[in-house]
């Protein structure tokens, strides 16, 4: 729907609706997805069973270790699973109360740029080399909104400057930008359309550190003034303590804890969390050896049964090997996890079992 | 200090490109210890893992002196020599997904060092040094027939260090040997290098760009930025008070994973100049919210501060050894 015609200022409701959830109803809510790699000689389940909710305006940090299935359930919710081998098996992505698994290719690339966008993990290869970054906005613009020459290019020069780049340096190709400024130049991509919610995939892991602070302000600051809700794949706890309301954390393919950020950050309670966290180096204190989650995460082709985390875990019993454990809500603040041995009080009654369990 | 083990003096490495020389390492200087962890920590292209590699001479630096016990390897010219050097000077690599030959199995992968130096008279010998190889860095023996692509990062980094340790080194040069792993398998992996530091008595140069696990393995630490090192301090000192304004702001930009944590942040403006036409002075003066006229004419040198504090600044030119800093302290009052 075109508006009256306004160049500049640029405003961010120009051109698309909010969505407005019904008493509660979150913008995004997946529902027991499954979602599996299937070939001649395996299975891999990369998620499992996976329940996730984002509230509108809210940011959510997916936290995982690698192949734990984080990017997997964000191309499920784009329907972008690389399909052979990919398939979703089941499940229910329901994105502004519909159900995106149920939905058309047409209306999904409807979606995908305008309602839904999504910034990759490496800037250096996510831009087409051979277009002008300036190009590349307005593409983005040109496939949804309708937009007039003038006009797309105004905006796109608009989106240029919001993250920080000089609108003269709209006809630069890639190659001309350092790591940090073609992140900027997705993330201008990302927003162009003002869309409802942001996938962001490890956006900051291929930049050093005071290039990936300049980033993370800059998101943080857009998220805000654009009321963009943002899932935030990351492996990095304190990424995710510095921008994200809520946090989940994935182990094999489904979410074991989630919850308010401070909640989990002051009170993790599933011994993966706690595992997580104790394993990384502490700046404030000097320990000789860190704590360590033994093994390896599990082979998602043959995960093992019950819990699939208990392998790993310290007070994993016999009944951790058989029955899968249900989420389980801690009554009274926003904190979910799937273990036996929590109970709604947030008390922890496992006990260490020996040395070689 | 312990003695000196390795000492690095005027160490220059340039690489010829069209446009000039690019000064990847610049005049660099420092000593490690014997049984000490020095950590090198800088962002991409500052030049630690060149030189990290030139002073193994996988690089052959334009010029500097590297002293091992003593003697300056860089003059070291006969094959022998040469041989025996790098038995004892080694390196493990960052990435254990391309460093390792796909086509070798764990056995031939960690014996490759044993036969390329000749050592072990027959094939026994060599399964046994191999076998010891692997025991020392935990891999269990019925991964010996294993290729590459069957193990997990953390397993085949193991492999990446059995095989550097095989020679029975001195010195090793990590260069970043945990960034491509996973938190739990990189502690695993840490915990395993300070193990085996203490019990084989190995000398570390541990590059890396984390800062949290450089400073949990580190005895002291040095930072650098556009080729030359701008801070060298204890492991502790450099996190408590920060000299060098990159250093604070490069700290300050650490994220780190606790909540009501409330600190300055020092946002630097701006990228890394280029290493092929760095900036006149200070390579810093560019984006240093200290900068003064003085710091785009002449080049700080580095400075004892005291307590083998140093840093390259011209901030603290006028200060023998006295620690004053330019900022109020980034770090905030919690835990010690």
């Amino acid at each position: 729907m075109l508006q009256k015609k306004q160049p500049k200022p640029f405003q961010p409701e120009l051109n698309t609706e909010r969505w407005e959830a019904k008493d509660g109803e979150p913008l995004l809510e997946i529902r027991d997805l499954n979602i599996i790699y299937k070939t001649d000689a395996r299975t891999v389940r990369a998620v499992n069973k996976l329940n996730l909710k984002l509230g509108a305006g809210e940011s959510l940090g997916f936290v995982g270790e690698t192949g734990a299935g984080k990017t997997t359930t964000a191309l499920g919710i784009l329907r972008l699973v690389p399909d052979p081998p990919g398939i979703i098996e089941s499940g229910q992505i329901l994105f502004e109360g519909r159900d995106l698994l149920g939905l058309e290719k047409d209306e999904m690339r409807q979606i995908r740029g305008s309602r839904i966008s999504m910034i990759f993990q490496d800037p250096m290869t996510s831009l087409n080399p051979s277009m002008t970054v300036g190009a590349q906005i307005e593409e983005v613009l040109g496939l949804h909104e309708k937009l007039s020459g003038v006009d797309l290019c105004e905006r796109a020069r608009h989106m240029l400057e919001v993250v920080g780049i000089r609108p003269e340096r709209f006809n630069d190709y890639p190659h001309q930008f350092s790591g940090g400024m073609k992140q900027r130049v997705c993330i201008a991509m990302a927003l162009a359309c003002n869309p409802q919610m942001i996938i962001a995939d490890e956006p900051t892991t291929a930049l050093d550190v005071t290039i990936q602070a300049q980033v993370l302000e800059l998101m943080n600051k857009l998220k805000d003034e654009f009321n963009t809700s943002m899932l935030l794949i990351t492996h990095d706890l304190g990424v995710v303590a510095e921008i994200c309301d809520r946090v989940a954390i994935m182990y094999a393919g489904s979410v074991v804890e989630d919850g308010d950020t401070d909640e989990i950050y002051d009170h993790p309670l599933h011994p993966y969390t706690r595992g997580l966290f104790a394993s990384i180096p502490s700046l404030d204190e000097d320990v000789e050896s860190l704590h360590v989650i033994p093994g390896a995460p599990p082979d998602p082709a043959d995960l093992p049964s019950g819990c699939c985390f208990h392998p790993r875990c310290p007070y994993a019993t016999e009944r951790c090997r058989k029955e899968i454990p249900e989420m389980r809500a801690i009554s009274g603040v926003d904190h979910q996890l799937a273990c036996h041995y929590v109970n709604e009080k947030g008390e922890f009654s496992g006990k260490e079992a020996k040395a070689d369990a | 200090m312990p003695d000196k083990l390795l000492e690095v003096k005027h160490l220059k490495k340039y690489f010829k490109t069209k446009k000039g020389p690019l000064r990847a390492v610049d005049d660099v200087s420092f000593s490690i210890g014997k049984g000490e962890t020095l950590g090198l920590v800088g962002e991409s292209g500052c030049g630690k893992s060149t030189c990290g590699r030139a002073i193994i001479r996988l690089n052959d630096p334009n010029s500097g002196e590297v002293l091992f016990e003593g003697k300056n390897i860089l003059d070291f010219h006969r094959r022998a020599d040469l041989r025996r050097m790098k038995q004892e000077m080694q390196i493990v690599f960052q990435d254990p997904y391309s460093s390792l030959n796909p086509r070798l199995n764990t056995q031939d992968l960690i014996a490759d060092p044993l036969v390329i130096n000749k050592i072990g008279s027959n094939k026994e010998e060599i399964r046994q040094k191999v076998l010891e190889a692997m025991d020392m860095v935990g891999l269990e023996k019925r991964l010996l027939d294993a290729y590459p692509h069957e193990l997990d990062g953390g397993r085949r980094q193991r492999i990446g260090i059995a095989r550097a340790l095989v020679l029975n080194p001195k010195f090793i040069v990590m260069d970043e040997p945990v960034s491509a792993l996973d938190v739990s398998i990189q502690a695993q992996i840490l915990n395993l290098l300070s193990e085996l530091q203490d019990d084989l008595g190995l000398t570390y140069l541990f590059i890396a760009h984390n800062l949290s696990v450089v400073k949990h393995i580190s005895d002291r630490i040095a930072v650098m930025y556009l080729g030359k090192i701008v801070e060298v301090a204890n492991y502790r000192d450099i996190f408590i008070e920060p000299l060098h304004p990159y250093s604070q702001a490069l700290l300050s930009a650490i994220p780190i994973p606790k909540r009501h944590i409330k600190r300055e942040r020092i946002i630097l403006e701006g990228d890394v100049p280029s290493p092929v036409n760095p900036p006149d002075g200070c390579r810093f003066c560019g984006r240093c919210r200290m900068a003064m006229p003085i710091c785009s004419e002449t080049s700080p040198e580095l400075k004892d501060m005291g307590n083998g504090h140093k840093v390259a600044c011209h901030l603290y030119d006028d200060k023998p050894a006295e620690t004053t800093k330019p900022a109020e302290n980034t770090k905030s009052a919690d835990g010690k």
